[in-house]
């Protein structure tokens, strides 16, 4: 599905180089449940970025089926994140003024979807994820594990070869994590490849196929008996 | 992306900040509609002075003057073909006839304007007097006449009377008709010795010495006697303007007006035309009117090649039209003025509305809304802004011309003018001031939206 090869991620903040990714190969098969482990500060974030095509490497290619991310135009990486890759983040990240099916519909528009089809898909994801009665509801209306069901849904309605998640849990209560852990395993054994990125070991724990463990900059394979 | 679904994100995004659309709006209407009410000044002004023009027949009149006296070439070189020698380059009856025998040509007469004296009943006072032919009244140069009729044939000594000549006199129209009255000229070597005098005067001759000698002279040889003819008025008309002339305060019928002996001294374009003309015409300029303005240059182009020189209002009328032209784009450029400040306004707004959704766009962006389309988002809006805004300018400065054109008209009636309406907005300026006011918003969203595009979408994600 996806391959990374020595990735490097420097930022120049105030003057001082920081090493955010330091040659990280990775390597991502269809279908896997990839969990990504790390303190605040490791890197998880910023290897997921790339990874969405949010971000480019300094150094390395991400090799996937759309081409060499680090390679790309960023029309052609704005097109690979809209046909192929969904995110859920820790914030959410609704637009406040649309409501949770406007905001469901959004990420069909922008991958081309027509709209009645839009409508029907947005409704049919939201209603999945127990939001069928709250469509018009704007997130100021929702609670926290609400919003991110609904971040959920349109990360999913597209049918994304890949759903990236950013600490899906950071913001929400143990219930609420329960329920976002069950949805994304669900995701993953309809053949959905994940990558999920959290500093709780405990999160789905039992759903992923492989854990990696992030220190400064590097990253490395948890052993299977450690997962 | 579906560009249906822009326009609506946009319209949302604006129907969101009601108030601040309004009043980024509001600036593109006042800019707007300043322009459009300058325009439609501007406009009116053309359209009420070019419509003046036609109405008084200023398009469809030629003014013929005498050929100039070349021995060879020049104007008698144009009649090639013709027998040059037969040529008619004086102003006389024959002329007259080979005008009026021109294709394209309505009405031929000679033009004889003359300052008079007119004495009615036991007052006198002065005025114009205009010789025209009795066929002119089938042309129609003037409205309806008030009182009476036209006079019946050249030979009649019977006068037409303007309605602005009959106030002077405090009778009512009516009563005028049927009335006798003396129509007398200096004579013209009385005018010439009159404007002699005052000429020496500065030299130092006594002016009465100028003017006995001249007494003395008429006395003795009856040399420049004043020259007067009885009429009998049977109608008043409203003729100030006729066939692109002042007409004159008097009509005369052209045989009557003919056996009158004087200057044109009070009509400046006559007196240039006799200063100038040949010492055989027999009259300073012959008018031809036209069956059709569009004709004209046909028609001009015939009396020049048969060695005439002519004077006419038309070839002043494209310098006019660059006149009113540049005037035009004076007062829209004060017009434009307001507009770039509201461009101004609009561009503020854009950089705030980017600032405050910096987050929203990078949400876009993480959805894979493409820079472009960011881009096109924001310039929607602008558009949008410029549409509402110029819509509603539209409205504004007809609203202003409307209230100005009330206020003029009530001055106008005041002052005695003749009522018009002094702004005018040709449709089109209307559909022009939308496309450039939504032009213009757009111009200054470009570098906004363009900020917006280029916005590091995990930069905008972590924005507060």
């Amino acid at each position: 599905m996806l391959h990374a090869e020595n990735l490097t991620r420097l930022f120049h903040v105030g003057g001082q180089e920081i090493r955010a990714l330091d040659g990280v190969d990775l390597r991502i098969d269809t279908g896997e449940y990839l969990r990504i482990l790390g303190a605040s500060g490791s890197g998880k974030s910023t290897l997921l970025n790339l990874l969405a095509g949010l971000d480019r490497p300094t150094t390395g290619r991400i090799v996937t089926p759309a081409g060499d991310l680090a390679a790309m135009s960023r029309r052609e990486l704005a097109r690979w994140r809209a046909q192929s890759v969904g995110m859920v983040f820790q914030t959410f990240n609704l637009i406040p003024h649309r409501t949770a099916l406007q905001n469901v519909e959004l990420a069909l528009l922008f991958a081309g979807v027509g709209r009645a089809e839009r409508e029907t898909r947005a409704r049919d994801w939201l209603v999945r994820v127990g939001l069928g009665a709250r469509l018009a509801h704007r997130p100021a209306d929702l609670s926290g594990g609400e919003q991110q069901r609904v971040a959920l849904a349109r990360a999913l309605v597209k049918q994304p070869h890949l759903l990236l998640a950013d600490e899906p849990t950071g913001n929400l209560d143990r219930d609420n994590a329960t329920a976002i852990a069950g949805f994304l395993s669900a995701a993953s054994r309809a053949g959905v490849t994940i990558v999920l990125v959290t500093h709780d070991a405990t999160l789905a724990s039992g759903d992923a196929h492989r854990t990696i463990r992030m220190t400064y900059g590097t990253a490395a394979e948890e052993p299977r008996e450690a997962q | 992306m579906i560009s249906r679904e822009f326009l609506a994100i946009a319209a949302a995004n604006l129907w969101r900040m009601k108030l601040r659309t309004a009043l980024t709006s509001s600036g593109v209407m006042v800019g707007v509609g300043a322009l459009v009410a300058m325009l439609s000044f501007g406009f009116g002004m053309q359209r009420n002075v070019l419509a003046e023009f036609r109405r008084i027949g200023l398009f469809r009149t030629i003014q013929v003057l005498p050929g100039k006296q070349t021995p060879a070439g020049g104007a008698r070189q144009r009649t090639a073909g013709r027998d040059s020698s037969a040529t008619p380059r004086e102003l006389n009856d024959a002329a007259l006839d080979t005008l009026a025998a021109l294709s394209g040509v309505g009405l031929v007469y000679p033009q004889q304007s003359l300052d008079a004296q007119i004495t009615l009943r036991d007052s006198t006072r002065t005025g114009t007097v205009q010789g025209i032919p009795a066929s002119f009244i089938q042309h129609r140069p003037f409205g309806t006449i008030q009182a009476g009729r036209f006079f019946a044939a050249d030979s009649s000594h019977e006068a037409v009377v303007a309605l602005s000549w009959a106030k002077k006199t405090g009778l009512p129209a009516d009563s005028l008709v049927g009335l006798s009255m003396r129509v007398q000229t200096a004579g013209s070597a009385q005018m010439i010795v009159a404007v002699a005098a005052r000429m020496l005067a500065q030299y130092g001759v006594p002016e009465r010495l100028v003017t006995r000698a001249a007494a003395l002279a008429a006395r003795l040889f009856g040399w420049g006697r004043p020259s007067s003819v009885q009429v009998t008025i049977v109608g008043v008309a409203d003729v100030e303007w006729g066939f692109g002339f002042r007409m004159g305060e008097i009509l005369l019928p052209a045989g009557i007006a003919g056996q009158l002996d004087a200057l044109p001294l009070g009509d400046p374009m006559a007196m240039l035309a006799w200063s100038a003309g040949s010492a055989g015409s027999k009259w300073p300029m012959i008018i031809v009117t036209l069956d059709n303005e569009r004709e004209y240059s046909a028609v001009k182009s015939r009396i020049e090649a048969l060695g005439f020189r002519t004077l006419s209002f038309p070839d002043q009328l494209e310098r006019m039209r660059k006149n009113f032209l540049v005037f035009n784009a004076f007062v829209a450029l004060i017009g434009c003025i307001a507009l770039f400040v509201a461009a101004l306004g609009i561009a503020n707004t854009m950089v705030m509305s980017i600032l405050e959704r910096t987050r929203e766009i990078g949400i876009l962006k993480s959805l894979g809304a493409e820079d472009g389309q960011v881009r096109a988002m924001f310039l929607a809006e602008a558009a949008m802004i410029g549409v509402l805004g110029s819509s509603a300018g539209i409205l504004l400065g007809l609203a202003v011309s409307r209230v100005a054109s009330v206020l003029a008209q009530a001055w106008m009636a005041r002052q005695d003018v003749p009522k018009m309406d002094v702004f005018y907005l040709p449709p089109w300026i209307a559909f022009a001031a939308i496309a450039f006011g939504t032009a213009i918003s757009v111009v200054a969203a470009l570098y906004p939206a363009s900020r917006a595009a280029r916005i590091d979408p995990v930069r905008a994600l972590r924005h507060d």
